[in-house]
């Protein structure tokens, strides 16, 4: 049973999967209309595209373009005028996610045929160039746009410095669980805290009030990363995280508790797990058997409950408080008692 | 959160039926018998958690958040 569907009753609000398929137009339309060189706009076009066939079935709820919509219209009563907004953290959210593909050589078949420093010369463009330029003919104060550009900045610098950490740590054979977690706090967790400061940077909300939702948004983004790395580890058919070697955190906790013989077994087994499906099955049930699953879920649980915990700090009612805790409820594994 | 403290609650709850049916009863009376240490945030956080949801459950409600 899908999270969407565990939460049946509440309402989503803004989190409607018509919503992806208009702000995805409305960026191919912003690139048409921004971009002078066609080559350069077309290979942007042919991103949004990819990004389009990469979502597919799975729009229930993006934050990238779900989370600006359901913040603005928290704080203001309504979301249409977050919608430029939207295809601003749309745009930045595929730049990052292009850079994070190239960096673990896993970029999806549609890049196929396509120069690799022409893909990071895209990636660059959807960072550093169309946000900005999307944040610039927003429709509010000029103070409020130098807020919104600073926010940016400062959030791309920590992310940056984040991802540095973990380019540095690609390939180890043991990291540390804490480091792991942070590593997604610095990356995830940064970009949610930007697209939820952006979102109430631009409905006009105080500084201390931004601070909150950029509280909401980090913890948000980080339980939902580490959900989404269970996701590909116990759910997915295919684990690219085990075939890349990568030490997501339901691995390096495992790891971190073996030691001796029974750590350099498993070791191995991740090694062969790279290049043969049985020995990813293995991989997942020794791991769900030994109760990594659970730890995990109530790793997810903590930032669910910072991010219920920065709600509570906004007094917010009705369905904009209905469509934000629909959000954690997405990322959380369990039900809750009242 | 203190990664070692909560491998052993994961371990308990693995292998003792007893201390699984108490968590489900009272988490923090549970945690406090079971001489596991764990903060007074953790030890809040597990008492709002539906401890009855099997393993097989839990899998099926992880989702995907970041696509």
């Amino acid at each position: 049973m899908r999270a969407a569907q565990r939460v049946r009753g509440e309402t989503g609000g803004v989190v409607r999967t018509q919503e992806v398929d208009d702000i995805l137009a409305e960026a191919i339309w912003f690139v048409d209309a921004h971009v002078a060189d066609s080559a350069l706009s077309q290979l942007l076009t042919e991103a949004i595209s990819g990004l389009e066939i990469q979502l597919q079935d799975d729009k229930a709820l993006l934050p990238f373009v779900h989370l600006p919509l359901a913040v603005f219209a928290a704080i203001r009563g309504e979301s249409a005028p977050a919608r430029p907004l939207a295809v601003a953290t749309t745009l930045l959210f595929l730049g990052i996610d292009i850079l994070d593909d190239i960096a673990d050589g896993d970029l999806p078949p549609h890049w196929q045929g396509t120069p690799e420093s022409e893909i990071q010369l895209v990636a660059s463009t959807l960072l550093a160039s169309l946000p900005q330029l999307a944040i610039a003919q927003l429709d509010v104060l000029p103070l409020t746009k130098t807020r919104m550009i600073t926010c940016l900045s400062e959030s791309l610098l920590r992310m940056g410095g984040g991802q540095l950490h973990d380019l540095r740590g690609a390939g180890k054979e043991l990291v540390r669980p804490e480091d792991v977690e942070q590593s997604v706090e610095h990356k995830s967790g940064e970009e949610g805290a930007l697209i939820a400061m952006l979102a109430a940077h631009m409905a006009g909300a105080s500084e201390e009030t931004v601070q909150i939702y950029g509280d909401f948004g980090r913890a948000l983004a980080t339980g939902g990363q580490i959900a989404t790395d269970c996701f590909d580890l116990f759910q997915a058919d295919h684990s690219k995280d085990l075939a890349n070697g990568s030490r997501t955190l339901p691995i390096a906790i495992y790891l971190s508790r073996l030691q001796g013989a029974d750590r350099a077994a498993f070791l191995s087994q991740l090694d062969e797990a790279r290049t043969t499906p049985a020995m990813r099955t293995l991989v997942q049930r020794e791991l769900r058997a030994k109760g990594m699953l659970r730890l995990c879920a109530l790793v997810v649980e903590m930032y669910c409950q910072k991010a219920r915990d920065a709600l509570d700090q906004l007094s917010l009612a009705g369905l904009e408080r209905r469509t934000l805790d629909y959000m954690v409820a997405h990322v959380s594994f369990f039900s809750h008692k009242e | 959160m203190g990664y070692e403290n909560m491998g052993r609650l994961i371990d308990h709850w693995l292998n003792y039926a007893p201390f699984r049916e108490a968590l489900r009863k009272n988490p923090a009376e549970a945690i406090r018998q079971s001489g596991i240490s764990l903060s007074p945030q953790e030890i809040a956080l597990l008492g709002t958690i539906d401890w009855s949801v099997s393993d097989e459950a839990l899998q099926e409600r992880v989702s995907k958040f970041f696509s």
